[in-house]
């Protein structure tokens, strides 16, 4: 009863409310993942320099299991408040993360380790302290937020960052997690490898925010057909090995969609401490393995780009991280609960 | 007792209530239709617990979440896409105790309901008289009431079903059986009567004798089913064949082909054909529909009856027996004074209503009617003749009469096993009608103990829902007051929407086997769920939804392989039998 007298005198003395705005109205969480970077980092010959017409050879085997890794982030609600003038931002978040494995010898596809956690953090210095929320109607569950210590400064923005954060780092563990050693399988993870990962693992970009080819090297982005791809070249400062590749069905053309010619490109990544002999077999494996597992434009409207089991994943995780309209009112009903005495 | 572990809970994405509520099943648990479910539910106020019962009505799968349907092919054949299988069921209510009409929680788990707590939801454990009604699906016995049977609750069996799928006649048998060695019936064991009309071929003579199937092979899954009703394995150990005799023939023998010994002839006198006014079951539905026939026919009938009684009062002066004769004033060109043939009526009859009209007597007997009427009876009377002649006899002594006569009640065996099928379908009315009346005036005298049981199949072609017919009346009759007379009717038809309402409703249990698609969408069926007259259309041969007052819900039962042989193939010969027969071949 100790810990639960802590919290709410937590709640009490620190007079934090909802930000009378909604989610909705907000700014949606754009973290830039590709700004740090200029053309003159890039490598484009590590695999060949001729980039007029490239043709990338047959990979000799395709891997049995491939593991797609993708998360997840929601802010519940968004806090306004704190001691005296003051006015500290914060956070109450939901992330989710999971993976689905396929096992290409049967065929099948199954959603493993999903994982679900909720937190709750400030911007500035202001500590949080765990709160578990009640649930009046029916369910047994609480909701418990964990508490994070973030170094993030006291901005509104702090909060997108740091749900984006816990994510990440949860998806870091997911990856340690699976512990994946075996040749045999490969990892591919929805979005930029922003975190150390196993060797093997990819990063599967799908839109691009920048351009890393100098003309020279993008002209070849515009004539490459469904499962080609571009030479690997070398991202220094990240230390990683990139490449372009378009997905998509052979049969469905772009203009034919009515889309310009570089829909369906990706990016691929893969860390560079691997070598480049090796590199080369996985990019050659993309060339197959990522336009089977991309979805459809009639399924799926970020088709062929997103793929199919990340698709389910993401439907999955957010089925998991339980009703956004109805985890709102029950913080709302938790806060309010401290503002009748004041 | 119930499953220690939960086989699903209580699905919280559709609606619950007290009458019927959907289950998510658990994964790798197998729910299937008919399973039996029990559920506990927490009052919210606390104030203890609600346990409902129910049957499974229907069960589903499906892939959650997919959106497409062609999303099935990505999961299945390309493994593409991760999915969750979801597997629910929905549930019948049968059955809340204590009785609170409140819906159950989201989540309650659900357990099979096994054992007592079987009996409970179906109500078994509250039946005064339970007898076997078959083995349901999970393998426990089902049981009916059987005071809605006998008449102290509710009485009538129906059946329906199409032909050839071994339910109605089967059904009806399994349940006599069932009813016979049953320890409910007590001290009136030994005097419950049955009579069953034998209308197909001669597959009910031998139903004294074991069936081979138990006999050779021991087969031991269909002694198990008898062993679960608690029944014994035997054929109906008390049972009496009647046949009707050989037409043209001097020497009365019974017609059948397939078996000689323990068989005997029934038939009528004509003093008793006149005297007990069975004269109009000679006259179908369709006879009576036109003109002022049915009028004739009962005053002809009145007419025979008095002279019959005459007849019967001189014999008695002179100190004999009751002939089988009448004993009239000369008619006919040869001038006979004895009707001893059914011609002979006839021609009594033309005589009396068609020659002589002026003559005071002749009168009376045609009464009001015109000629033209009276032609039309002798008509339907000279079109009958062949097919009832032998049925009816005046050539024969008292003590034959006698011998010959088909009384149930008063027979020394409990199963009378009465043989139609050599007749003409006028002359199959004639019988059971002639049977039927008989038996219902000897209980109106008698009382309802005991109890007597009569199966009739083919109920549409007696009691059809359209038309009158004196037969029909009966029937409408034995089914309102058959019950306080004990006159059970446990009646089969192909489809109960063709027979009289008032037959059908009457019936406390009706039983349901494979059923035609249009007759399954019949109101006459509303006592079945949707699903179950989905299932109706093929349910597999010995399979019926049977369905009775206290069980609000059909269940779904089987009876086992018969224990009694239902053809000949099927007779049992014991090694002794063999070698006496083998005995008998080598001698010729």
């Amino acid at each position: 009863m100790l810990e639960d007298n802590y919290v709410s005198n937590f709640w009490r003395s620190h007079n934090f409310r909802l930000e009378p705005w909604g989610n909705d109205y907000e700014p949606p969480i754009q973290i830039s993942e590709e700004l740090s970077l200029s053309e003159s980092d890039v490598n484009p010959i590590v695999e060949t320099d001729n980039w007029d017409c490239f043709e990338s050879s047959q990979a000799r085997s395709l891997p049995h299991r491939l593991i797609f890794i993708d998360g997840r982030r929601r802010l519940d609600a968004a806090l306004v408040g704190g001691d005296g003038n003051t006015i500290t931002y914060g956070v109450f978040g939901t992330i989710a993360v999971g993976a689905v494995v396929v096992d290409r010898t049967i065929p099948k596809a199954s959603c493993i380790e999903i994982d679900i956690r909720r937190v709750l953090g400030f911007g500035g210095e202001q500590d949080a302290v765990s709160t578990p929320i009640p649930c009046p109607l029916g369910s047994k569950a609480e909701l418990l937020y964990t508490a994070i210590k973030s170094n993030q400064p006291n901005t509104p923005e702090a909060r997108g960052a740091i749900v984006q954060n816990a994510m990440l780092a949860a998806e870091e563990q997911l990856v340690s997690k699976l512990n994946v050693k075996n040749a045999d399988t490969l990892v591919i993870r929805d979005g930029a490898l922003r975190y150390e990962s196993p060797t093997s693992t990819l990063g599967y970009i799908k839109t691009m925010h920048k351009q890393y080819l100098s003309e020279k090297y993008a002209a070849l982005l515009w004539k490459l057909l469904p499962g080609q791809r571009t030479p690997i070249f070398n991202i220094k400062d990240r230390s990683q090995y990139s490449w372009y590749l378009k997905s998509g069905d052979s049969q469905h053309s772009p203009q034919q969609l009515g889309y310009h010619d570089l829909h369906g490109i990706v990016r691929l990544e893969l860390s560079s401490k691997i070598d480049i002999e090796t590199a080369k077999e996985i990019a050659n494996q993309t060339c197959y393995l990522i336009p089977y597992y991309a979805s459809h434009p009639s399924r799926d409207p970020r088709a062929p780009q997103n793929l199919a089991p990340v698709s389910a994943l993401e439907r999955e995780l957010g089925r998991r991280m339980g009703d956004a309209i109805l985890i709102k009112r029950r913080l709302q009903c938790f806060l309010a609960s401290f503002g009748v005495n004041k | 007792m119930i499953s220690s572990e939960p086989i699903g809970f209580v699905l919280g994405t559709k609606e619950a209530t007290p009458l019927e509520f959907w289950i998510a099943v658990d994964a790798k648990k197998v729910l299937r239709l008919d399973d039996v479910v029990e559920v506990q539910t927490q009052r919210p106020d606390g104030q203890g617990i609600v346990h409902f019962y129910g049957v499974v009505d229907y069960v589903r799968t499906q892939y959650e979440g997919a959106q497409f349907d062609t999303d099935t092919f990505l999961v299945a054949k390309e493994g593409i896409l991760p999915i969750n299988i979801s597997y629910t069921a929905h549930v019948q209510v049968t059955r809340i105790e204590p009785e609170e009409y409140l819906p159950p929680q989201p989540g309650d788990p659900v357990h099979l309901a096994i054992g007592k707590q079987l009996a409970s939801a179906l109500y078994f454990d509250s039946m005064d008289t339970p007898i076997p009604a078959g083995i349901m699906n999970n393998g426990n016995a089902a049981y009916f009431n059987y005071s809605f049977i006998n008449g102290e609750k509710g009485a009538h069996v129906n059946i329906s079903g199409v032909s050839g799928v071994a339910t109605k006649t089967s059904y009806a048998l399994f349940l006599l059986y069932s009813i016979f060695n049953s320890p409910v019936l007590g001290s009136y064991k030994a005097n419950t009567k049955a009579l069953i009309f034998n209308v197909k071929g001669e597959d009910l003579f031998f139903l004294d004798k074991l069936n081979q199937n138990y006999g050779n092979l021991e087969n031991q899954k269909d002694k198990n089913k008898y062993e679960l009703m608690n029944l014994p394995v035997q054929p109906f150990k008390s049972a009496s064949f009647r046949a009707t005799p050989k037409r043209d023939s001097r020497t009365i023998d019974s017609d059948l082909e397939q078996r000689s010994e323990g068989i005997s002839v029934y038939l009528w006198s004509i003093r008793e054909l006149c005297r007990d006014r069975l004269f109009r079951f000679l006259f179908t539905g369709e006879d009576l529909d036109r003109g002022n026939l049915s009028y004739l026919v009962t005053t002809v009938e009145e007419r025979l009856a008095r002279l019959a009684e005459e007849n019967d009062q001189s014999d008695r002066q002179n100190r004999r027996k009751p002939q089988a004769y009448l004993q009239v004033e000369a008619f006919g060109e040869e001038s006979k004074t004895q009707i001893k043939t059914f011609r002979d009526l006839i021609d009594f009859l033309e005589d009396k209503l068609l020659n002589d009209e002026d003559r005071e007597e002749n009168r009376r007997w045609l009464g009001r009617n015109v000629p033209a009427t009276a032609e039309a009876m002798i008509r339907r009377l000279y079109g009958i003749s062949s097919e009832v002649g032998h049925l009816i006899r005046g050539d024969l002594s008292p003590d034959e009469v006698a011998k010959y006569q088909l009384n149930p009640l008063a027979s020394d065996a409990q199963l009378t096993v009465t043989d139609i099928h050599k007749l003409s379908a006028r002359a199959q009315k004639f019988v059971v009608g002639v049977l039927l009346q008989k038996l219902f005036f000897q209980k109106e005298k008698q009382g309802r103990e005991p109890v007597v049981f009569i199966v009739l199949d083919e109920l549409n072609k007696y009691a059809p829902r359209d038309g009158r017919s004196p037969i029909k009346d009966l029937l409408v009759d034995i089914a309102e007051r058959g019950r306080s007379l004990g006159i059970i009717l446990i009646g089969a038809q192909q489809t109960a929407s063709e027979v009289e309402r008032r037959v059908v409703g009457q019936a406390a249990i009706r039983v349901v086997g494979r059923l035609d698609s249009a007759e399954a969408e019949r109101p006459e069926y509303n006592f079945l769920t949707g699903s179950c007259r989905k299932r109706a259309l093929f349910l597999k041969s010995g399979t019926m939804f049977v369905h009775q007052p206290e069980v609000p819900a059909p269940i779904l039962v089987n009876f086992p392989f018969p224990a009694y042989a239902t053809r000949k193939e099927e007779v049992f010969l014991s090694q002794a039998e063999i070698t006496s027969i083998e005995a008998d071949i080598d001698r010729f």
